[in-house]
């Protein structure tokens, strides 16, 4: 490949270094607000009368979720970087929604594992991200996956 | 030990994969028993109790067995066998806690152990690392 092809890709992801990193930061921020809903899901289940601060918590996730998805936005323009980050963020955005109403109307056999699961999906989406915060991104010369070998 | 010139086998990291995949399975239908018995059906408490005591810790210790096949004679990496030890530790931890009724530990730490299992199943789809040729 031309050295022109190699400068102008190294160019988009200058563009969507800073967008990735903000949006593996936010990801690893909801990752701490999950976990913490379950420290006070567990410290209620024994008799603590905190389920107003889980709520609390719970749209403070949401507000975040939606600072995500726009993050993931910018990341794909004006950041020229992938789109699938946006679209993973608004999945997050309808799950974690859906996540407080069940949560509201205290459907606590599916709100539980939906718990779970929301977990198990942003440890997922902070594994796919991880180029997308890397100021680098040298060519692999022996990964035929490589499209730029 | 110099390194032989036959090819690491790569049968072992297909199963880790398949019994990661089995492991994470396995919580989630943790969490979706507790769920279901915090709905108020108390038969999920008893699946509940037998999936944790009975099937888990026995997927969690054939886990490790995969995962030292990979490490040797895979040639693979070794953080899976650490980490499916700490899993199986984790989880007898949370076996205590749960018959306990310690739900203040118990709901935390089973979040926890599903975080573990999903890393690990991510972790466990990358690719081995290759002999680097300059």
């Amino acid at each position: 490949m031309s050295a022109a092809t190699a400068t102008a890709a190294a160019r988009v992801s200058d563009r969507a270094l800073p967008f990735g990193r903000a949006f593996r930061a936010v990801a690893w921020a909801e990752l701490a607000l999950v976990f913490a809903q379950a420290l006070l899901a567990g410290q209620f289940l024994d008799g603590a009368d905190l389920v107003w601060l889980h709520g609390i918590n719970a749209h403070a996730l949401q507000l975040l979720s939606l600072g995500h998805l726009v993050i993931g936005v910018l990341l794909w323009r004006p950041g020229r970087g992938p789109g699938w980050p946006a679209l993973a963020a608004l999945a997050l955005l309808w799950l974690v929604s859906l996540q407080v109403g069940l949560g509201y109307i205290r459907q606590l056999d599916a709100h539980v594992p939906l718990g779970v699961a929301l977990l198990g999906l942003l440890i997922a989406l902070l594994a796919g991200t991880r180029r997308l915060s890397r100021a680098t991104d040298p060519i692999d010369p022996i990964d035929p996956s490589d499209p730029r070998t | 030990m110099s390194p032989t010139p036959t090819a690491a086998p790569r049968w072992p990291a297909a199963v880790l994969r398949a019994v990661v995949a089995v492991h994470a399975a396995l919580v989630l239908v943790q969490a979706a028993l507790a769920g279901r018995y915090l709905s108020g059906d108390a038969a999920a408490l008893t699946l509940h109790k037998a999936n944790g005591t009975e099937v888990i810790t026995a997927v969690a210790m054939v886990q490790i067995v995969a995962a030292v096949l990979v490490w040797r004679p895979g040639r693979g990496r070794a953080w899976p066998v650490a980490a499916s030890v700490a899993l199986l530790a984790a989880e007898v931890a949370q076996i205590t806690f749960g018959f306990s009724g310690l739900r203040a530990v118990h709901v935390p730490l089973g979040v926890a152990i599903s975080g573990v299992t999903v890393a690990l199943l991510v972790g466990s789809w990358q690719r081995p690392r290759r002999a680097v040729t300059p």
